[in-house]
C-alpha cells in the first residue's frame, strides 16, 4: 500500500512537497485518508498534513494556493511601496479621485473637498484600475487615458472636450476603461474625433453623449487584436463623419445595445476583423447610411430601428444578419446582401435588394 | 483557473511598476473658450458673462444671447429659467439637474420657440411646462425653422394646445424624440405637421398620454414610433391624415377614449398591443401579424402584410 502510494505521488517519505493544502481539501476523501495514515506512520501529525497538488488537485485547490500566494507578495510589495508612496512623491494615488468646477489639479484630488479641475489632473493622480468621479457638472476638458481606469460621472453629468483635440484618447495597452455618464462635445469648427480608441484590452462606453465633433463620434482602431468594445444607453448624434467606426484589427468583439446614432454620415460603419452585435439601438437620420458593413465584417443586428438614412438603410459588403427590425424610409433599404431571420419590416424605402432568407433556430 | 491565477499574479508584479511610471503624468488644462459652454443657474444674473459656473445666467434667453452658435448651455442647478426663442445651433443640456422652462407669466407664449433655417438644436433634460388653467393657447416646443431638432429626457407637460409642434416649411428638415414623456396637452401631444419633402421623425421610448391625440401625423411627415406608449389620450393615440407614413413598432397604444389609431394615411403595425380603447382602428392599417388587439370596444381588422 505505501509503495503503491508513493509511486503514484512521485513521492518518497522524507522528500519535500512543494504545494501546501488543507487534507479534507486533498483530491477525494480516501486519498485524504490514505495519505493520512502514510503520513501518521511516518510520523508526521495529520494537523500538519502536507500533499502534492499536481496529484489530482482541484482547480479551486489551485486557485486557494495562489491567492495565498499572492497575498504573501502583496506583503513584499507593500514593503516595497511603502517608502516610496510615503516620501514625499509628488502626487498620491488615489483609488478613487474626484473633478469639479470649483476644483484645482494642484489639489491632490482624493475627496470632494479638494476635487482636481481636469479629468487629465484627475488621471495623473489616480491608481491603475481606480475611478475618477464628478463632484458637479462641469466641463472637465480633454483626457488622453493611459491606465485601467473608470471615469463615472452619471450622477452629475460630466463633460469631455471642447477643446480642438480629440476630446477622449485611449492609449492603454492592456488596460480596460469604462466611461460612464459623460457628454464628450466639440465645438463643430474643430477637426476632432469625439473618443479615439488607439490600444486597450476592453472599453466601456454607458450612459453617455457623443455630439457635434467633426469628424467620427467614436473611432476604435486598435491593432493588437482580441480587443474588447461594449457600448449601452448612448447617444451618438450630429458628428461631421461616421457616429461609430469600428476598424481594429482581428478579432475585434463589439456589443451595442441601446445605442441611438443619429444625424451623422453613418450610424456605424464596421471594417473587416470585427465582429458586432447591435440590439435595441436605432440608426437612423445619417447622411449615407445606417449600418455599413465592409468585406469580412460580421454584424448582428437585433431588435433595431434603421430609418431615414438618405442614401442606404443598410450596406452589407460584408456579413450581415438582421432580425425583428425595421428598415424604414431610407432611400435605398439595402444594398448588398444581408441575411434575414424572415421578421424584419422593409417599408417605405426607395428601392433596395431584398435580403436572403435564412431560419431561425 | 490557473490562467487566471497566474494573471493575478501577474498584476501584482505589474502594480509596483506602474505605480511608478504613472507619477509624472502630465497635467493638461484645457482653455475655455468663453461661452463656447454657457451656464445658467437660479442665483444667477444675466448681467454676467455666464462663461463660467461662477457666473451664470439667470434665464435661457440671457444664456442663448451669450453662446457661440453651435455651443451649449447647462444648468448648474435647477431651477425655472424661462421661455427661449432660439436661433443658433445650440444644445441645452441639463439632464444632471433639471431644468424648467415656462414662458412668460406661464401663458400664451410658446416656451420653447426654435425658428432659424439651417440650424441644429438639442433639448435636453428639461421639463417645458405650461398652465392648462390659461385661457390663451400656447404651444410647449414649437419648431418654426430649422434643419435638425433632437428632444431627449424632457417633460413637455399641461400646455394649453400642443405639447412637440413641428410647422416647419422647407421640407428635408428632421426630428428625433427620445426617452421623453408628454403629458396632460390640451391639444395633440405630438403634431407632426412639417411640410414635404419629408420629415423625417423618429420617436424612441416615448409616452405620449392625456392628451387629445398621442401623436398627429399630416401629409409629407415620415414618422417610426418605436418602444413607446401613445395611451390615454381622449380622442386616439395615433392619427395619420392622407399622406402620411407611419411605422409602429413595439408599442403600446390604450385607454384612448375614442381610437387607438385613426388613420386616412398608412400605418404598419408590429409587435404592438392596441387595447382597451373604445375602438381599435379606423381606417386601413397595416399589419405585420404580431400585433395584439385586445378588449377595445370595436374596429377595424387590420390588413395583413409579411414580414421579410
Amino acid at each position: 500500500m505505501e509503495m503503491l502510494r508513493c509511486a503514484r505521488e512521485k513521492w518518497t517519505p522524507g522528500r519535500s512537497v512543494p504545494f501546501y493544502v488543507d487534507q479534507h481539501r486533498c483530491a477525494g476523501m480516501q486519498f485524504a485518508v490514505d495519505y493520512v495514515a502514510l503520513h501518521h506512520k511516518n510520523g508526521v501529525a495529520p494537523g500538519t498534513l502536507r500533499c502534492p497538488v499536481q496529484e489530482g488537485a482541484t482547480d479551486m485547490m489551485k486557485i486557494a494556493f495562489e491567492i495565498r500566494k499572492l497575498a504573501r507578495s502583496l506583503a513584499v510589495l507593500s514593503a516595497i511601496l511603502l517608502p516610496v508612496l510615503h516620501t514625499g512623491s509628488a502626487h498620491a494615488q488615489n483609488p478613487r479621485s474626484y473633478v469639479s468646477h470649483n476644483g484645482n489639479d494642484g489639489n491632490n484630488c482624493s475627496t470632494a473637498a479638494t476635487a482636481c479641475l481636469t479629468f487629465q489632473g484627475a488621471l495623473g493622480k489616480t491608481t491603475n484600475g481606480g475611478e475618477i468621479t464628478c463632484v458637479d457638472f462641469g466641463l472637465f476638458g480633454n483626457m488622453n487615458v493611459t491606465l485601467s481606469v473608470t471615469v463615472d460621472c452619471r450622477a452629475t453629468g460630466g463633460m469631455a472636450g471642447v477643446g480642438c483635440n480629440s476630446a477622449i484618447l485611449i492609449n492603454a495597452q492592456g488596460m480596460v476603461v469604462t466611461l460612464r455618464g459623460l457628454t464628450v462635445t466639440a465645438s463643430t469648427n474643430c477637426v476632432q474625433q469625439g473618443i479615439a480608441i488607439n490600444t486597450a484590452t476592453a472599453v466601456f462606453i454607458e450612459d453617455c453623449v457623443v455630439q457635434n465633433n467633426n469628424q467620427f463620434g467614436i473611432l476604435d482602431q486598435r491593432t493588437s487584436g482580441l480587443t474588447r468594445l461594449v457600448i449601452k444607453n448612448t447617444i451618438i448624434r450630429n458628428n461631421g463623419s461616421a457616429g461609430i467606426v469600428l476598424q481594429a484589427a482581428r478579432v475585434n468583439s463589439v456589443v451595442l445595445e441601446n445605442v441611438q446614432s443619429v444625424f451623422n454620415t453613418f450610424g456605424i460603419a464596421v471594417a473587416t476583423g470585427s465582429n458586432v452585435v447591435i440590439s435595441r439601438s436605432v440608426m437612423s437620420e445619417n447622411a449615407s447610411a445606417g449600418i455599413e458593413a465592409d468585406p469580412g465584417a460580421l454584424v448582428v443586428v437585433d431588435n433595431t430601428e434603421i430609418s431615414h438614412n438618405v442614401n442606404y438603410g443598410v450596406i452589407a459588403f460584408g456579413t450581415v444578419t438582421l432580425a425583428n427590425s425595421d428598415i424604414s424610409f431610407n432611400n435605398s433599404s439595402i444594398l448588398g446582401t444581408a441575411m434575414s431571420y424572415g421578421n424584419n419590416r422593409l417599408f417605405g424605402n426607395g428601392g433596395g435588394t431584398a435580403p436572403t432568407p435564412i431560419g431561425q433556430q | 483557473m490557473m490562467k487566471i491565477a497566474f494573471e493575478i499574479r501577474k498584476l501584482a508584479r505589474s502594480l509596483a511598476v506602474l505605480s511608478a511610471m504613472l507619477l509624472p503624468v502630465l497635467h493638461t488644462a484645457p482653455a475655455h473658450a468663453a461661452n463656447v459652454l454657457s451656464w445658467v443657474s437660479r442665483t444667477g444674473s444675466d448681467n454676467n458673462d455666464c462663461a463660467t459656473a461662477a457666473t451664470p445666467c439667470l434665464s435661457f434667453q440671457g444664456a442663448l444671447g451669450k453662446t457661440l452658435s453651435g455651443g451649449e448651455i447647462t444648468c448648474l442647478d435647477f431651477g425655472d429659467f424661462g421661455g427661449m426663442a432660439i436661433a443658433n445651433s445650440v444644445t441645452i443640456d441639463c439632464l444632471a439637474t433639471g431644468g424648467a422652462v415656462s414662458g412668460p407669466d406661464g401663458c400664451g407664449v410658446d416656451p420653447i420657440f426654435i425658428s432659424a433655417r439651417g440650424i441644429v438644436v438639442t433639448l435636453r433634460g428639461l421639463t417645458v411646462t405650461g398652465n392648462t388653467g390659461c385661457i390663451d393657447f400656447e404651444n410647449g416646443i414649437r419648431i418654426d425653422a430649422a434643419a435638425a431638432v433632437f428632444i431627449e429626457d424632457c417633460v413637455v407637460e399641461n400646455h394649453t394646445s400642443v405639447g412637440i409642434f413641428d410647422d416647419r416649411n422647407t421640407g428635408l428638415t428632421r426630428l428625433v424624440i427620445k426617452n421623453t414623456i408628454v403629458r396632460n396637452n390640451k391639444s395633440v401631444g405630438i403634431l407632426a405637421a412639417a411640410a414635404t419633402p419629408p420629415n423625417s421623425v423618429v420617436l424612441e421610448n416615448v409616452q405620449s398620454v392625456g392628451n387629445s391625440f398621442g401623436i398627429a401625423v399630416a401629409t409629407g411627415n415620415n414618422v417610426v414610433i418605436s418602444r413607446s406608449v401613445m395611451s390615454e389620450n381622449a380622442s386616439a393615440g395615433i392619427e395619420a391624415d392622407p399622406g402620411a407614413l407611419v411605422v409602429v413598432d413595439n408599442t403600446e397604444i390604450s385607454h384612448n377614449v375614442n381610437y387607438g389609431i385613426a388613420t386616412l394615411g398608412t400605418v404598419t403595425l408590429a409587435n404592438s398591443d392596441i387595447s382597451f380603447n373604445n375602438s381599435s382602428i379606423s381606417g386601413t392599417t397595416m399589419s405585420y401579424g404580431n400585433n395584439r388587439i385586445f378588449g377595445n370596444g370595436a374596429g377595424t381588422a387590420p390588413t395583413l402584410i409579411g414580414q421579410q
